[in-house]
């Protein structure tokens, strides 16, 4: 039992800190007063009332760390998603139909995959201007292609499969055969699927957050936090260190989760 | 044992015994007469992978210069006792017991230093799969070469004069080529030009071009591709090789001249030639000598004639009576035409033969129609222009509706059974989801009473309706397959090579299931199969596939007995033999 | 497929991939939320006749499909037009701070690749052992982590605490100062990278251990180099395929790098430009960023290509091979395949079968048919 837990380690701490940032984005009232700004404490030093300091808008750190939780979740959350419901759309009709939809949807799904996500991104969102959704919206349509490259070579390597013809043979209709003997095919790819595109989306949302171009300079957002924090290195590293860490183990929670579920997947094919 | 064992740490002397078994070999050859040592022989053997035991206790004897088969299902360990006797076991395996390579002992736990000595000059495992035993990036020669290099380097050793002395052996064994290995320069590398003229000469031995030297392994068929694997097996001239089913990948008609091959090149090389196989009747054709293995360990072991006529264990007799016709009680009496087939033809896009060409059939309730082809022959097309999985370009698949009227295919007509027992059910799914599914669309009562009931029409065992097909054996998935095929009550079944991915005694009981819904339920059936042998034991009539048209057609007995055809007659002549 | 086929299609894929990205480029400037001659007229205030004056300038009355063929034209001929925010020409701003990213992304690529390659091989051949356990984790926690996280963090570490690397800038030395400056963001920035090429190498190489060809060869006595030799080119050629990913990841880094480090390359000027909306300087660094990324993924895709002989054009040896090409090509046509005739096998049925007579056949082909 022991040897189990143990060799679970990373899993289970991975589950504890998505719980807690879970946690704490849907509970507004753990990180209240995170953004009260107090001038006269701009940029001090950790002690009993802030023990991480604040930053230079006098901003208590720890809090406004906590608070971060909330734009690292929904953003990614959201982009996961909804770039999964363009895959599953598209990915399973270029799959099923086949012929002329699939050659359409697999040249445009190909041409967009060779596009430089992140740089667009960076370009699109920044000239656009539109603030925290507008990036979200804009990775949704950027993941969006990985996610129907996904989905469709998932469902074609079933899509001969005789369970197939068998569903055809009952005369289940299209619509039915998708959803339940299609879909569930490759409900564990999907799974994994999601926890990676959320770490990635964390990353990429919270990099456009540290070039300003993401949330508005008042709002609490990791990102962000790291962006104002460069200056403060030797004031009050924590203001940096704090939020550093919080996105690199969420993401690296996010991975740890989606890569079991995968290893899990790749267990029960054989 | 141990002083006498290869241990990891001594390579020279594990290097020593390769020598020695070659030495050994040589005499041998020589004065076939001595009482030597038999090529293999294992006691005790027991090897756990990953934690798990798989095989329990073998203890084997392969005689020296002679076939021998091992057979077995998937999964009866014959593959893994394979790779134990060449130190090929995956990490994280453990093997035991005592091990003897042409009287010298072999230590099972050495190291990759010391396995590879005895690898390549004494033994060789040839694997299954021609297209992915070859790096595609290097050319054929290439790789053929790499294997003379290392019996070039065993030549270096001590005692060379071994080689000089195996290529007498050769040559007296009357192969007429001297053997592919570079015996005649023991002493050191051999130049590029040597190398190369070896590497021609095993290509040739092999029924090979020596122009296929400079050819990449995609540029080949499959039967090509096992030659050269073949070729390159032979290069470091192993005195025992092991084929691990050396032709299961290839077509029907490749197969033959494979084994052909592999036959001949043992003879005229003296090897041991181990061949594993999951065919009994395969076994049965090729070798001198049996091993069967059933659930790790070898519950039947000796001479053919023994084994096929007077076989000690009840595994073997089930295995062998997989090959004889089954007693058909009941037949009823043929009732009205069900299905008519009229003209079908079909070609794919992108093909300019046609995969049908102008089938016409009729089956009538009750009836058995066998159909048989080769792969490519388009007898699965013609099943699926049946149950309307395909389109066919001209003529029309009639069924015959309840009021005599003709009408098209609707699910109460025709289903299928397909070959892949675990590709046709949905592995999500359990198989009371399965069944209830098909109950409830055909309109049935779809309760538990009728998914039990469905269930026991197929022979399946109640206790299975919870669980889902990955925890179901081959047989038991094909049960369920047909118990979703008979939830419309159609009145045509269409058995695809129903029974071809299952093992020997399955299909049996498979067969038999089929043969007691046909008397039951007045089914009419399909059954159509690449294997003469198997359809001959079910078929009531047959009708003989060949380049998209049917060549030959008549009750089973005339089709046996009185073939018109060549073709047909060539497929009898090519079913194993003695068995019946 | 042979390989002009291939380098043809691939060419006409880059060409169809650079169209669709100038469009997007050029489309930036209708994307601000304002009327785009304000936004060309930058942060100060403009009367009605200079709006009209800047409208004339840029022919921003003409058709949009003039206006874009006008911009490509000037972006072919190296006009990337001039700076809103500093009225300096566009492509000298460009020049003087393109080989600031350039020394960046090499850099950090051959530190990436000098301690992927090797890390990723060991762990492929310790798969499952402790070593591969340790470079996986460190490959699941570079990927994941953002590198302006852990740039602050290093800079924090070795930088302010420890004082090993210089803090800010890229100091106003010589050559090696320059390049020590750039050492701990060439470093930040080979993280990311570093983890894709353990994870490709690792992965790709684990499917040659455990590859069928591989057994064949050890069962075959095969030296231990022959194999590994082997292994390693079939690695490359997934390896190779996929360092096009590796250069996106590289030069769109740069930019996030070159901000938490405050190096001014192409990297800042772009995030600077971005949110002053300078859009010609967007323009011209977002195309010349996303043609190096295309261009390089294409050419590693031709490289790959002459590797593989499977891409290679050549006439067989074996007068066979084409026949069964052909054979091939038949089965194929059932492509979404239906059933399990029309197996690829070929059918050597005619194939010499005997050894005695096999000398007989040495006519150069195996007869198939």
């Amino acid at each position: 039992m022991m040897a189990r837990i143990w060799h679970r380690l990373p899993l289970i701490l991975a589950l504890v800190v998505l719980a807690a940032v879970v946690v704490l984005s849907v509970v507004p009232a753990l990180s209240a007063g995170a953004l009260d700004q107090d001038i006269m404490l701009s940029t001090a030093l950790p002690d009993a009332d802030h023990p991480l300091g604040t930053d230079a808008l006098g901003r208590d750190v720890l809090k406004l760390t906590l608070a971060g939780a909330r734009t690292a979740i929904i953003g990614p959350v959201t982009i996961a998603l909804g770039a999964m419901a363009v895959g599953l759309v598209f990915g399973l009709t270029a799959a099923y139909v086949g012929g002329w939809v699939d050659w359409i949807i697999s040249r445009v799904v190909e041409l967009m995959l060779s596009l430089p996500t992140l740089l667009l991104a960076i370009v699109v969102a920044g000239v656009i201007g539109g603030g925290y959704w507008t990036n979200v919206l804009v990775f949704v349509i950027l993941y969006a292609p990985y996610e129907v490259r996904l989905v469709r070579s998932g469902a074609l390597a079933h899509i001969n499969d005789p369970f197939l013809d068998a569903a055809r043979l009952l005369e289940l209709g299209p619509l039915r055969t998708l959803a339940f003997h299609l879909f569930p095919v490759i409900r564990p790819l999907v799974g994994a699927a999601l926890f990676l595109d959320m770490s990635n989306a964390l990353v990429s949302l919270s990099s456009l957050s540290f070039l300003g171009l993401g949330v508005s300079p008042q709002d609490a957002d990791w990102g962000r936090q790291l962006s104002d924090a460069r200056n403060l290195l030797f004031d009050n590293p924590y203001a940096a260190i704090a939020p550093g860490v919080a996105i690199i183990v969420t993401s690296i929670a996010l991975n740890i989760v989606g890569d079991f579920i995968t290893e899990q997947s790749e267990k029960a094919e054989r | 044992m141990s002083d006498k064992t290869v241990s990891p740490a001594n390579a020279a002397a594990s290097a020593n015994v390769a020598a020695h078994v070659a030495a050994n070999v040589a005499h041998a050859a020589n004065d076939s007469g001595a009482a030597a040592s038999p090529a293999v022989r294992v006691t005790g053997l027991h090897v756990t992978i990953g934690g798990k035991e798989i095989i329990h206790g073998v203890d084997l004897t392969i005689p020296r210069d002679a076939t021998v088969a091992v057979v077995g299902e998937s999964g009866s360990g014959k593959s893994v006792t394979a790779k134990t006797l060449s130190g090929l076991l995956p990490d994280r395996s453990d093997a035991s017991g005592d091990y003897a390579l042409f009287g010298e002992p072999i230590n099972l736990e050495a190291g990759e230093r010391a396995w590879r000595r005895l690898r390549g000059g004494t033994i060789v495992w040839l694997p299954q799969d021609p297209f992915s035993s070859l790096d595609p990036l290097r050319t054929c020669g290439r790789q053929i070469e790499d294997g003379l290099r290392s019996a070039g380097h065993v030549g270096s050793l001590p005692a060379q004069d071994v080689d000089n002395d195996r290529t007498v052996a050769a040559s007296a064994g009357g192969s007429g080529n001297g053997g592919g290995a570079p015996a005649a320069n023991g002493r050191g590398r051999l130049t590029k030009a040597q190398r190369r003229a070896a590497v021609e000469r095993l290509l040739t031995d092999v029924g090979l071009a020596p122009a296929v030297y400079d050819a990449y392994p995609h540029e080949l068929s499959g039967g090509m591709r096992q030659r050269v694997a073949i070729a390159a097996a032979l290069a470091p001239d192993p005195r025992i090789l092991i084929a691990d089913e050396p032709t299961t990948a290839l077509d029907a008609s490749t197969q033959e001249t494979v084994l052909d091959l592999l036959e001949s090149l043992r003879s005229s090389r003296h090897m041991t030639l181990l061949l594993i196989t999951h065919d009994l009747a395969l076994a049965v054709e090729r070798a001198d000598h049996l091993v069967v293995f059933h659930g790790g360990q070898v519950v039947e072991e000796g001479g053919r004639d023994q084994v096929v006529h007077h076989p000690r264990s009840p595994y073997t007799r089930e295995l062998l009576d997989a090959h004889t016709r089954l007693a058909v009680t009941d037949v009823p009496a043929f009732g009205d035409v069900v299905m008519r087939a009229n003209h079908l033809r079909k070609t794919f896009a992108g093909s300019n033969v046609p995969a049908v060409a102008d089938v016409s059939f009729d089956v009538r309730a009750g009836e058995i129609l066998g159909l048989v082809g080769e792969s490519g022959s388009g007898k699965s097309t013609v099943a699926r222009c049946i149950v309307g999985l395909e389109t066919p370009d001209s003529g029309n698949v009639v069924f015959t509706g309840n009021d005599g009227k003709p009408i098209g295919w609707s699910r109460g007509e025709a289903q299928l059974v397909f070959q892949n027992p675990y590709g046709s059910l949905n592995p999500t799914m359990t198989v009371r989801q399965t069944l209830t599914e098909a109950l409830r669309v055909s309109g049935k009562p779809a309760d538990d009473a009728a998914v039990r009931a469905l269930v026991a029409k197929v022979g399946l065992e109640a206790e299975l309706i919870d669980r889902k097909p990955g925890t179901l054996s081959g047989g038991q998935c094909q049960r369920v397959a047909i118990a979703r095929a008979l939830a419309p009550e159609p009145k045509l079944l269409v058995a695809d090579e129903a029974v071809t991915a299952l093992d020997a005694n399955i299909q049996t009981h498979v067969l038999e299931t089929l043969l007691e819904l046909r008397s039951r339920l007045g089914l009419a059936m399909l059954f159509i199969s690449h294997d003469l042998d198997t359809v001959r034991r079910i078929a009531d009539r047959i009708a003989v596939m060949r380049h998209g048209r049917i060549v030959e057609t008549g009750t089973t007995g005339q089709v046996m007995n009185h073939p018109q055809h060549d073709y047909v007659r060539a497929l009898i002549a090519a079913m194993p033999p003695a068995l019946d | 497929m042979d390989a002009l086929k291939f380098l043809g299609k691939r060419l006409a894929n880059l060409i169809l991939l650079l169209f669709v990205l100038s469009l997007v480029t050029f489309g930036l400037l209708y994307m601000t939320n304002s009327d785009p001659a304000r936004t060309l007229a930058g942060a100060k205030k403009v009367s009605a006749e200079q709006l009209a004056a800047i409208r004339a300038q840029y022919h921003l009355d003409d058709p949009l499909w003039r206006q874009y063929l006008r911009w490509l034209n000037n972006l072919l001929h190296g006009d990337f037009g001039t700076s809103i925010r500093t009225q300096l020409p566009v492509a000298q701003m460009i020049g003087q701070r393109a080989w600031i990213t350039l020394a960046l992304a090499l850099l950090a690529l051959a530190i990436a690749l000098v301690i992927g390659l090797p890390l990723g091989i060991l762990a492929a051949r310790r798969n499952g052992r402790w070593q591969d356990r340790l470079v996986t984790a460190l490959a699941v926690a570079g990927l994941s982590a953002p590198s302006f996280a852990v740039g602050l963090l290093l800079l924090y570490g070795l930088s302010v605490q420890l004082g090993w690397f210089p803090i800010y800038g890229l100091g106003e030395g010589g050559f090696l100062d320059t390049l020590w400056h750039l050492l701990l963001p060439a470093i930040t920035l080979a993280i990311g990278l570093f983890a894709s090429v353990v994870k490709i190498s690792r992965a790709s190489l684990i499917k040659q251990v455990d590859s069928d060809y591989t057994l064949f060869a050890r069962s075959r006595g095969v030296a231990r180099w022959t194999i590994l030799a082997a292994q390693l080119r079939n690695a490359a050629l997934p390896i190779i395929t996929s360092s096009g990913l590796l250069i996106a990841t590289l030069v769109s880094g740069t930019v996030i790098v070159e901000t938490t480090f405050s190096i001014g390359g192409l990297g800042t000027l772009l995030q600077t430009s971005v949110t002053f909306k300078d859009i010609p300087t967007v323009q011209a660094i977002t195309m010349i960023m996303a043609t190096i990324i295309c261009v390089a993924t294409a050419i590693v895709d031709a490289l790959a290509a002459l590797i593989d002989p499977r891409l290679r054009v050549r006439r067989s040896p074996v007068a066979a091979g084409s026949d069964e090409t052909g054979s091939i090509a038949a089965g194929a046509g059932n492509v979404r395949g239906t059933d399990n005739d029309g197996v690829i096998a070929g059918d050597d049925r005619a194939a010499v079968t005997t050894v005695g007579t096999a000398a007989g056949s040495n006519d150069g082909k195996e007869n198939a048919r």
